[in-house]
């Protein structure tokens, strides 16, 4: 008798212990299947290609990429602060070294203008030094080694046709990013008026309605500032003087919630960049 | 014949002394019973024992934060305190002072009236006192079970006179798991978009929508904001340097850095919930894919591979499968792939443009953004595709839905009242609560997790 309770009490602790056991099994299995996970995730970070080498920008942290993007502000920074000093320059000796930055002053008009025309229209506009794209960034540097070699280069000045690039903006349709034949004309014009001036540079910006998330809007944006830079490479324009970028739904033309509003807001806008 | 039987009970005994803690506690709510009945509770006013002008109004906005998170949390039915008979005796005997969180003794219990509380038909008694004295304020709060006339909880929490609202909702959460056996979520945050500065900067709040802090002051465009894992984060995207970039920021340091900066779209961050890689969306190989990237910028990982726009990624909560937004049918839909990339496979079938996947932290439902007859509204569904049901059908445009940590609500923007304005409501769609107040629009809200304290 006394035998057979002790023994029932074994099996009962024996079974409690296993259960116990059981449960720890399974956490460690758990344990396992994420560590076996990983190995396998970190194996694949092998594959993603190789950046294209005229891309500067990597991911490292901050010091590298942030010298790289910013030299664009820079730049405009610098034209405006040499602007003043490029005034007695010129006018000094003949203003035939005048500045002849015309392209870019149609950025910065409001600074310039006032000051440019005195200089130009007096002397001859033939004396003007070609290389204007290249005096966007170095001016400071370049001028006074500029002028002496100006003077013997009599060129005629290549001043860039105005064009309303505003003007020129093209439509899309909803979740489109076709090209009407409106759209096509106009590109055509763009096209034409960049092979006539080599020296400009635009930024295509693609931007979309207020419907659908931004983040999706930001792909449409981008899908369609793409389509109209395939299609002026198509036409001769070197992808070079393209830059894009998309703002999404975060510029509406027209902030109306009308369907006439929104439809204003499928669109691709031209804008000249230095 | 005796012995052996005595050994079984013996046996059953010991066995149910391990088990005991899970078949003896009471259940007072049974949140997942689906006919569940609000549970009914009284807070009673926070007493404040020196009645001065300073005090008195912290007694108020404690008893009314309370109330909010309770009145939120959907579990209860608050009893209308102009019912309590207005009691000006301190309800709270006075003990010993003790550090912060250890619970007094159920000594106060015994001179409760406990009846009274009963006729008013309340089933638990919410009573607590706040003090200031010397720059340190002091709030003590119980909760007592009115059937069983006993304290249930009780807490004590000592700091800073702006350290009220994180006490009460502490104390909230105290309540909530006491009741439901479940953490509450009252001291979670939600960070957001808004263009109250004119520019589209992003905001932090308390879930309840109060402590509005401005967090970037970028002067450019903010979009897409999204907590860590751990809740100390928010990744998001910036045209600060002239390009939509990914930046990580730290809430606590404020130490802020570029994450990504890839020619081309960096958008549309998800942390996955494991904290180790975040989803984001780069066109930089020609066309909008999804990728992972670790917090160090490092590690990127392509996912998606096709000609279609594939955007705004979302993690389920074991980090094994991740929703996505493609238009690789046409237009844009949701689709759910394995964390690999693998076994793309599409989840929404109604309507022409569904976007903005979350998924609920319970793992049960997806919620999402929904174009149906010209109108915005938010949808959830199950992850095999069943059950489509639409939430929101009779308000104005209503987009971005965010998950609460518990899976019961929803923080989404809405035009309703103007703005846009983030507002709250229950998984079901009703109990809608206007969160933001402030002027030029307030978008994206995203749900912080449970911070871990």
């Amino acid at each position: 008798m006394r035998r057979k309770s002790s023994f029932w009490l074994v099996v009962l602790m024996a079974i409690v212990a296993v259960a116990f056991l059981a449960a720890g099994c399974a956490k460690k299995q758990v344990i396992k299947e994420e560590a076996e996970a990983k190995p396998v995730v970190e194996a694949k970070k092998e594959e993603p290609k190789p950046e294209p080498p005229k891309v500067v920008e990597k991911p490292k942290p901050e010091p590298k990429p942030e010298a790289a993007p910013p030299e664009k502000p820079k730049e405009e920074v610098k034209v405006a602060e040499v602007k003043p000093e490029v005034k007695p320059e010129v006018e000094a000796p003949k203003p035939e070294a005048a500045p002849p930055e015309k392209p870019k002053e149609e950025v910065k008009v409001a600074e310039v203008k006032p000051e440019v025309k005195p200089e130009v229209e007096a002397p001859k506009p033939e004396a003007a030094p070609p290389e204007k794209p290249k005096e966007e960034v170095k001016v400071a540097e370049v001028k006074p080694e500029v002028k002496p070699e100006v003077k013997p280069e009599v060129k005629p000045v290549e001043k860039p046709e105005p064009i309303d690039l505003a003007a020129l903006r093209i439509q899309f349709a909803f979740d489109d990013y076709n090209l009407s034949s409106k759209a096509k004309e106009n590109l055509e014009k763009i096209a034409s008026w960049m092979s006539k001036n080599p020296a400009v540079k635009i930024q295509i910006e693609g931007h979309a309605c207020e419907i659908g998330t931004n983040e999706y809007n930001l792909a449409l944006g981008e899908r369609r500032a793409n389509s109209a830079k395939r299609y002026l490479e198509g036409l001769g324009v070197s992808s070079a003087k393209i830059s894009t970028i998309s703002y999404g739904e975060e510029r509406p033309l027209d902030p109306g919630h009308t369907e006439e509003s929104r439809s204003k807001n499928r669109r691709d806008e031209f804008v000249q960049t230095k | 014949m005796i012995k052996k039987s005595f050994s079984f009970l013996l046996a059953i005994l010991f066995l149910s002394s391990i088990l005991g803690e899970f078949l003896w506690a009471k259940v007072y709510i049974d949140i997942r019973s689906p006919s569940f009945r609000k549970f009914p509770i009284a807070i009673s006013p926070f007493k404040t024992p020196i009645f001065s002008n300073e005090e008195m109004k912290l007694g108020e906005r404690a008893t009314q934060i309370l109330t909010d998170d309770l009145s939120i949390s959907g579990f209860f039915a608050l009893i209308d305190p102009r019912t309590f008979v207005e009691n000006t005796v301190r309800a709270l005997p006075r003990g010993s002072s003790s550090a912060a969180g250890q619970a007094p003794a159920a000594r106060a219990s015994e001179s409760i009236d406990y009846r009274r509380w009963a006729n008013i038909g309340a089933e638990a008694l919410v009573l607590g006192e706040v003090s200031y004295k010397d720059r340190s304020l002091i709030l003590e709060a119980r909760l007592y079970d009115v059937v069983k006339k006993e304290l249930i909880v009780g807490r004590l929490y000592k700091g800073e006179i702006t350290d009220l609202p994180r006490m009460v909702h502490r104390f909230a959460d105290e309540i909530i798991f006491a009741l439901t056996g479940e953490h509450g979520f009252f001291l979670t945050k939600i960070v957001y978009v808004s263009k109250a500065t004119g520019n589209k900067e992003i905001y932090l709040m308390d879930y309840d929508g109060r402590n509005v802090t401005q967090v970037t002051r970028h002067q450019s465009i903010c979009l897409s904001p999204r907590f860590s894992a751990d809740g100390t984060k928010i990744v998001f995207t910036s045209y600060k340097a002239g390009n939509p970039d990914l930046y990580l920021r730290d809430l606590r340091s404020g130490e802020e850095r570029r994450l990504s900066h890839y020619p081309g779209l960096n958008i549309s961050p998800a942390w996955s919930p494991d904290g180790q890689k975040i989803a984001i969306t780069l066109s930089k190989d020609g066309n909008p894919e999804i990728y992972t990237i670790r917090p160090d910028g490092a590690g990127l990982l392509r996912l998606t591979d096709h000609p279609a726009i594939d955007v705004s990624p979302a993690w389920s909560p074991d980090g094994k499968k991740i929703a996505f937004v493609s238009n690789r049918g046409g237009n844009p839909q949701i689709y759910i792939m394995e964390a690999d990339g693998k076994n793309v496979q599409r989840l929404t079938f109604e309507g022409n443009y569904n976007t903005h996947p979350a998924w609920s932290p319970r793992g049960d439902r997806l919620a999402f953004d929904s174009l149906i007859e010209g109108n915005h509204n938010i949808c959830t569904i199950r992850p095999e595709g069943s059950d489509f049901r639409i939430l929101t059908a009779n308000l104005e445009r209503c987009e971005t839905p965010s998950w609460s940590p518990d899976g019961r609500h929803l923080a989404f923007s809405s035009t309703r009242q103007g703005g846009p304005h983030i507002f709250l409501m229950d998984a079901e769609g009703t109990r809608i609560k206007r969160l933001t107040f402030q002027k030029g629009g307030d978008t994206y809200p995203s749900w912080s997790p449970r911070f871990k304290e």
